[in-house]
């Protein structure tokens, strides 16, 4: 856990509730991508994203900081987002890992090279939707934040063995996803 | 392997080029002014049905009918009869038969009434408990 939240923590633990805010900023931006991408609605995981914090700071005493702060609230935004998907009977439309291949990596990696930061990120965004609720999730997890497999399987209550193969179906299928984004005429440039 | 690095790479690269997204505007005031609100939810007063005052006379009346069962039950009559007002007709007191029943309970009736007792206290508990689970 780093410095920072557990001097929060204690102080709102000792009372001190508005030191609460300082936690929140600390990981607003994190948990909301989180929710985000495993609910793929930008209003209802906003909700799961207030709700997390309002989790976390009333069982905040049942914190025993076994684990780093992030992830036990990454745990709460996973929990919390998979709960709204049910109340509100979501559906989310996802695409199955049908048709790639070997090459494709090489082919995006050229591909992206030659655009532009912002058409890049919104490429990516988009094909994250594309992903099941908990693929973009773990993806996130292990790339963005460098969880370990073992880490990351703590958050989702599975065997780090299961995290391992989610992650390598994820990345295939999210590769595929991209590589069909992609305009032709791109990928043609580099054939 | 190579090719596993290389999806790896790749992989990151792209998680990484979509970056987070930023939290809505507002959003930490939103969260602070609902722990705010939690905070001062007002707490329903609780306020006993039987008054302190009412229980003190019941436990008055209590001990006062025990302590007469109990230790003057064969000399009711002379008792009242010591209190008696002079303007009380006499004969009317005399009729009244102070004495009281002796009871006799099987003992299966006795186990009923004791577990009757045992699970009213039980249901007060329990009824306390989740009053406070409640309010908290």
């Amino acid at each position: 856990m780093s410095k920072t939240d557990q001097y929060y923590i204690q102080e709102v633990l000792k009372g001190n509730d508005n030191q609460f805010e300082y936690l929140v900023n600390n990981h607003k931006d994190l948990i909301f991508t989180l929710c985000l991408r495993i609910i793929k609605d930008q209003q209802i995981a906003e909700e799961a994203a207030q709700d997390t914090f309002l989790k976390a700071y009333k069982s905040l005493a049942k914190f025993n900081g076994e684990s780093k702060f992030s992830s036990w609230l990454y745990r709460i935004a996973y929990n919390t987002s998979l709960d709204k998907i049910k109340a509100k009977k979501l559906t989310i439309t996802t695409q199955t890992l049908e048709d790639y291949h070997e090459n494709y990596s090489s082919e995006v990696k050229n591909s992206i090279d030659i655009l532009e930061q912002k058409e890049l990120k919104e490429l990516v965004q988009a094909s994250l939707k594309k992903l099941n609720e908990d693929e973009a999730f773990v993806l996130t997890l292990y790339y963005y934040e460098e969880l370990s497999m073992h880490e990351i399987a703590e958050i989702v209550s599975a065997t780090a063995n299961s995290v391992k193969v989610k992650i390598f179906r994820s990345r295939k299928k999210l590769l595929s996803i991209i590589k069909n984004q992609i305009p032709q005429e791109i990928l043609s440039s580099y054939e | 392997m190579n090719k596993e690095n290389n999806m790896d790479n790749i992989s990151r690269e792209l998680i990484n080029a979509a970056n987070i997204t930023e939290a809505p505007q507002g959003f930490t005031t939103n969260i602070m002014s609902k722990i705010e609100a939690h905070k001062t939810v007002v707490l329903p007063i609780l306020k006993p049905l039987i008054s302190r005052a009412m229980w003190l006379l019941i436990t008055i009346i209590t001990i006062v009918t025990t302590t007469i069962t109990l230790f003057y039950n064969n000399n009711t009559e002379a008792y009242f009869k010591e209190v008696k007002p002079s303007y009380f007709n006499y004969n009317f007191l005399e009729s009244i038969d102070f004495t009281f029943p002796s009871i006799h309970l099987n003992n299966i009736t006795m186990v009923a009434i004791a577990s009757f007792g045992i699970f009213f206290i039980i249901q007060i508990l329990m009824f306390d408990k989740n009053t406070r689970a409640n309010i908290s």
